[in-house]
């Protein structure tokens, strides 16, 4: 298929990720372009793990694309091209937490009255949890929100992809570099400080 | 496990992990263990709001792509452009280092042919300078008699 031209713009949809890469990497732009059509719904799904908002997805992802095509180079096409993008985009949203100042107005102190009404309910059915509905489904994920604003960018990538999107340290290994027993040690720090500031926020609540 | 706190085990894996004899282990423990309950209660709690949270995705829009493509073709007039105005901030600098290296070229060339030798014709019309036959006809200078030298002196003044 790739005879080391330009495609016809139909041929670039069927191209392989190798094929296209190294099209993109002769400067061929309408190949680049079919890289992002093809892998944004992917990096978006990263991006969403790090930020909320839209725009902040959007300038996580846009940064990530941007970073791979001046880094094509060093794609050595031994492990899938989706993973090698999704690496970039892992760190570049740890890279982007990391030189965020934290807000302050982000605390697990301040509480709405559904987080609260949502976390009362949750103490008292802990044992025998129910199909949440989607507006509670919301109020938990806003909470999360507030929790993993307090911790670091490193324990909130672990918390986020295993304990939130059940990946194994293997597959968290392979989407931020880190080592394996660096993974599991962060994991089991991150699920602690986590578990501590629930257990502060519930004696709160008991109290 | 009994005898044992769990918190351990809540905080080595994810807790949809956990296998059924690790969750009937816990819930017997919590049973006589309330700071264990706590513990539990609040690992539950922080599994299931990650969980709300990891469910929120965001989708690319169709215009997505466009947004990309035209950040790279801004980025890439930002390198030429940057280039460009580099050379209008540093072409003076450069063009009078040029000229400093051409004027020194040129003088070294001159200075280099004016010492580069003796000058063959002395003053008074003699083909050889006297310090030309004492220094630099050294090859015979043995042959000379001290009269000769003497004499070549003289007349070279």
């Amino acid at each position: 298929m790739w005879l080391g031209a330009p495609l016809l713009e139909q041929s670039y949809e069927h191209a392989s990720d190798l094929e296209l890469v190294s099209l993109a990497r002769k400067g061929d732009e309408a190949a680049f372009e079919e890289i992002v059509r093809r892998h944004s719904p992917r990096i978006f799904r990263v991006a969403s793990q790090f930020f909320r908002r839209r725009e902040a997805v959007e300038d996580a992802a846009q940064e990530t694309f941007l970073k791979a095509y001046t880094q094509f180079s060093s794609y050595e096409e031994r492990g899938s091209f989706e993973g090698w993008l999704v690496r970039i985009a892992t760190n570049t949203c740890i890279n982007i937490l990391r030189s965020a100042k934290r807000r302050p107005e982000y605390s697990i102190s301040e509480l709405t009255k559904e987080e609260d009404d949502w976390l009362e309910q949750r103490m008292v059915d802990v044992l025998d949890p129910k199909q949440s509905s989607v507006e509670n489904q919301l109020v938990a994920a806003d909470l999360a929100e507030k929790l993993l604003e307090e911790v670091s960018p490193d324990d909130r990538t672990v918390l986020t992809l295993m304990d939130g999107n059940e990946l194994s340290v293997k597959e968290v290994a392979g989407m931020t570099g880190w080592s394996e027993s660096n993974v599991k040690i962060r994991a089991m720090r991150a699920r602690q400080r986590m578990r501590q500031a629930f257990e502060k926020l519930l004696s709160k609540k008991k109290a | 496990m009994k005898n044992e706190h769990i918190i351990n085990t809540l905080e080595q894996q994810p807790l949809n992990s956990l296998s059924d004899n690790q969750r009937i282990a816990i819930k017997t423990h919590i049973a006589d263990c309330p700071a264990c309950l706590n513990a539990y209660q609040a690992a539950v709690i922080a599994a299931e709001v990650l969980q709300a949270r990891a469910g929120e995705i965001i989708e690319p829009t169709p215009f997505f792509k466009t947004r990309v493509m035209a950040a790279l073709r801004a980025q890439q007039t930002e390198q030429v452009f940057s280039f460009a105005s580099l050379w209008k901030t540093a072409r003076a600098a450069v063009a009078s280092m040029l000229a400093i290296v051409v004027i020194l070229l040129t003088l070294n060339f001159y200075m280099g042919n004016s010492q580069s030798a003796p000058s063959e014709v002395s003053e008074n019309g003699s083909i050889y300078s006297a310090e030309w036959v004492i220094l630099d006809n050294g090859n015979n200078a043995d042959d000379w008699t001290d009269e000769q030298v003497l004499s070549t002196l003289y007349e070279s003044r």
